[in-house]
């Protein structure tokens, strides 16, 4: 031991009675007693213990090693008296070495009051230079386990009380490290919990909330202080699954609960966490439960969002029209994301409609002038083009601008509105609908991502809104087109009989007579030179009918010229009976008429197209009449027959092209051309035509005239 | 009934133009245009052929009633009785003479439709007509 002058010198020796000594061995462990008791730090502990060998024990100087992790090093931890560094030659001593880490390795107490002479002494030189007499050194020992090693050099022999006293001392040291080194265990594995992210909390039914982590802190704004004592279900405004009485059931039969719970904040949001319980029985019969839980807030949410998302798109999916995507949307919002949820639409004639999805069947909230046109907030300010609104928490005086009256506002109150947001369903061009969504009883208040989320609702409903309608028009186009594909087909038909069979004719009778000129019965001969002729000329007016049909689709006016009405009313008569011979026609024109401006080709050919129409539906044997006469400013040319007549509905759609009405089509052939080509001559020269019923059975065709006025 | 003693038309229509022989085959044709009916008429008779007309199905019928025929000229179009009913009336009352369904559309496929024996497309070479009527009577 390295020699050092120390300031402290041992007192000299003075005999003591027994009682003093008695006293101070007493007074010593008292000391050593408060010292293990009051220090929470093992190196102060260990110096004042070092300190209490001097002033109680007379000793030189006392010294404590501890022994290390590695079970064979001792560490000088503590000196105090003659020496007080730690360093030196005896700092450090290996476990065996010295007569220190003898006494560790043999777990057994030295003592001499003659260290001059002792073996185990290392240096007796230093030993009579400082004049040191006795040594005691003891093993710090709990149950097997070493510690460290305490010891002592003096000045005065230690007596056999003394002895006893450093023997107690050492117990009590040894108890002392082992108590701090377990508390320093604890706080390290304290600090260890401190740094992980999940809450951890131990509580018990008596005392509460008895350990209260850094992250629990963290997840709840409680501080540890709060926290410790409370009951935690209270603290936390925990929310069980099924109530706590079965989380505690669990507890008791299995020892541990896992499951999902929402606990409320300090700052009074709500936090959806995964939670751990594990009940701990501890030796005295107490049962204290460890929880750990997860913030699973976020990952709950977005579960919840995707969940929302496929619903809301397995509901649009199936819906056809603006109508049924509104109702699915708002089944599938309510309550998975609002209490109520309604979308508004504007109608045709300028109302709005409203479709709703309220919570458990209750009625939706009473409309108030939210609906009314000049409104500036809600569904009708967004269907005007307003932008989203959007209210985490309703003012009051929001309910007081859509209130119509007291009673509406009173009732607005009952339903205890918590948040509120109208989004536009925006098409491809324009708004189509609005989107309420409103929470209530749930208590829950809609953040920004909550609207951002509506938004994305809204956005979707657009789309499936849109697709609804698309598909509506396809499905329209589909039909017309599938009627228009019908209509092709007949008319195609109707073109092949009515072209091909005059087309036959002529040419077969142009064959014959080329093949058998000189042997066919000569009447047949003049039939088939007369049929060709006819029937050519039918040919032509065909052709021309379906060339004005055409050529009126694409342009309307008509050059007009006065025409002497009766002449060519006459004309066109005497036209039509050359080639139907059998057809009596019975003509009325009143004398004198003025002419008339008209295109006169095509007042021919509408001349011969209605009597062509009342020969093919009349019986043969009753005459078809012509009437012309003036009325006023007009002359009127009517063409009357005793056919099947015409229906009510029929006036009209007779003169479509292609209509052919379904009473009358087995009478007679043709396309349906006729009369629709009349109507185009007629109304492009800016004359009326039309169809009636004839007193005393059959149809009346008739056209007017405007009479030329002669340039002044 | 009336297949089983159809007897083969010839072609000595030249030879003896608007007097057939005594054993001519008789064509009845049904067409409500009477241009076009002359005409298959007038073709006929040049072939030997002895030919009545009718202007619809009501006709037709009436016509067969008086006499058979070994071959019918059939339109489809036409007014009071069209060619489809007559077909199905004609095959009702068991008559078996054998139909050619004259159209300017879809005439093949009313045929089939039908049961008729043979069609016959608008416009027409009347030798392809009279080739025809010798193919379903022979």
């Amino acid at each position: 031991m390295t020699q050092e002058s120390t300031q402290r010198r041992a007192l000299p020796r003075t005999a003591r009675t027994e009682a003093e000594t008695r006293a101070r061995l007493a007074e010593f462990t008292a000391d050593v007693g408060r010292i293990l008791t009051e220090s929470d730090d093992l190196d102060d502990m260990l110096r004042r213990c070092a300190e209490a060998l001097v002033v109680h024990l007379d000793a030189a100087f006392g010294r404590i090693w501890t022994l290390d992790e590695t079970g064979t090093m001792l560490e000088l931890r503590a000196s105090a008296g003659a020496y007080t560094h730690l360093d030196g030659p005896h700092g450090r001593v290996a476990v065996g070495n010295l007569k220190i880490g003898r006494i560790a390795e043999q777990r057994t107490p030295f003592f001499t009051n003659d260290v001059l002479t002792d073996a185990a002494i290392s240096d007796p030189a230093w030993a009579a230079r400082e004049g040191m007499i006795a040594f005691a050194g003891h093993p710090l020992l709990v149950g097997d386990r070493l510690l460290g090693v305490m010891a002592m050099f003096s000045r005065t022999p230690i007596e056999a009380p003394t002895a006893f006293a450093l023997a107690f001392a050492a117990n009590l040291v040894a108890l002392g490290i082992d108590r701090l080194r377990t508390e320093e265990a604890l706080r390290r594995q304290a600090g260890l919990l401190d740094q992980t992210h999940d809450a951890v909390l131990v509580w018990d039914r008596v005392a509460g909330i008895q350990y209260w982590n850094r992250a629990a802190e963290e997840l709840y704004g409680y501080s540890r202080a709060e926290a410790l004592g409370r009951v935690s279900h209270e603290l936390l405004r925990t929310t069980h699954p099924g109530g706590f009485a079965a989380v505690a059931a669990a507890l008791e039969r299995d020892r541990e609960w896992i499951g999902e719970l929402t606990h409320t904040r300090r700052d009074g949001s709500v936090v959806t966490v995964e939670s751990r319980h594990r009940l701990i029985r501890e030796k005295n019969g107490r049962d204290i439960v460890l929880e750990t839980t997860r913030d699973i807030t976020e990952r709950k949410r977005i579960e919840c969002e995707q969940q929302i998302l496929l619903d809301v798109g397995d509901a649009l999916n199936g819906a056809l029209d603006v109508h049924s995507t509104s109702e699915a949307l708002t089944r599938a919002l309510v309550p998975s994301f609002a209490d109520a949820a309604g979308v508004h639409m504007l109608q045709p004639d300028g109302s709005v409609r409203r479709i709703f999805g309220v919570r458990d069947g209750r009625q939706p909230a009473p409309t108030g002038s939210e609906l009314n046109g000049r409104a500036k907030h809600g569904p009708t300010a967004i269907l005007n083009g307003g932008p989203a609104e959007f209210y985490p928490d309703v003012p009051d005086e929001l309910l007081a601008a859509v209130a119509v009256s007291s009673e509406h506002l009173a009732a607005l109150h009952a339903i205890g509105i918590v948040s509120l947001m109208t989004l536009p369903i925006v098409g491809r061009d324009s708004v189509i609908a609005s989107l309420t969504l409103q929470t209530d009883t749930s208590g829950r208040r809609y953040d920004a991502r909550d609207f951002a989320f509506g938004r994305e609702l809204a956005r979707r409903a657009a789309l499936a809104m849109e697709n609804a309608r698309l598909y509506d028009e396809l499905k329209a186009t589909a039909e017309s087109l599938a009627l228009a594909n019908v209509a092709k087909d007949e008319f195609v038909g109707l073109v092949s009989h009515e072209l091909r069979t005059p087309i036959t004719t002529i040419y077969g009778n142009a064959r014959v007579l080329k093949q058998y000129r000189e042997s066919i019965d000569p009447e047949d001969r003049d039939d088939a030179i007369a049929d060709i002729e006819s029937e050519a000329d039918r040919l032509q007016r065909i052709v021309e009918n379906m060339l004005i049909l055409a050529r009126f689709d694409r342009t309307a006016a008509i050059d007009t010229e006065p025409v002497d009405i009766a002449r060519a009313v006459e004309a066109a008569v005497i036209g039509f009976r050359r080639r139907h011979l059998e057809r009596m026609i019975e003509t009325e024109i009143e004398p004198e008429l003025p002419f008339a401006d008209v295109q006169p080709t095509y007042l021919d050919l509408v001349l011969t197209n209605l009597l062509s129409n009342a020969d093919k539906y009349s019986p043969p044997d009753v005459p078809v009449e012509v009437r012309v006469m003036r009325e006023g400013a007009e002359i009127k040319v009517r063409v009357l027959d005793r056919g099947s007549g015409v229906l009510p509905e029929e006036v009209e759609e007779i003169f479509s092209p292609f209509y052919r009405s379904t009473r009358t089509k087995s009478l007679a052939g043709g396309m349906g051309i006729g009369l629709a080509v009349c109507r185009r001559i007629m109304e492009a020269q800016g004359c009326r035509i039309w169809a009636a019923l004839r007193e005393g059975g059959g149809t009346e065709f008739g056209f007017s005239l405007p009479i030329e006025v002669p340039d002044a | 009934m009336h297949s089983g003693d159809a007897r083969p038309a010839r072609g000595s229509g030249s030879d003896n133009p608007g007097d057939a022989p005594v054993e001519a085959a008789r064509i009845l044709v049904v067409d409500d245009d009477p241009a076009l009916a002359r005409m298959m008429r007038i073709a006929l008779r040049a072939n030997g052929f002895a030919v009545r007309l009718a202007a619809n199905g009501e006709q037709a019928l009436e016509r067969i009633a008086e006499e058979t025929a070994d071959a019918i000229l059939l339109d489809l179009q036409m007014p009071v009785m069209d060619g489809r009913a007559f077909f199905r009336e004609l095959r009702a009352r068991s008559i078996e003479t054998p139909v050619i369904v004259v159209s300017a559309f879809g005439a093949e496929d009313a045929a089939r439709e039908l049961g008729a024996q043979a069609s016959i497309a608008k416009p027409f070479d009347p030798d392809r007509l009279i080739d025809v009527i010798h193919d379903v009577t022979s």
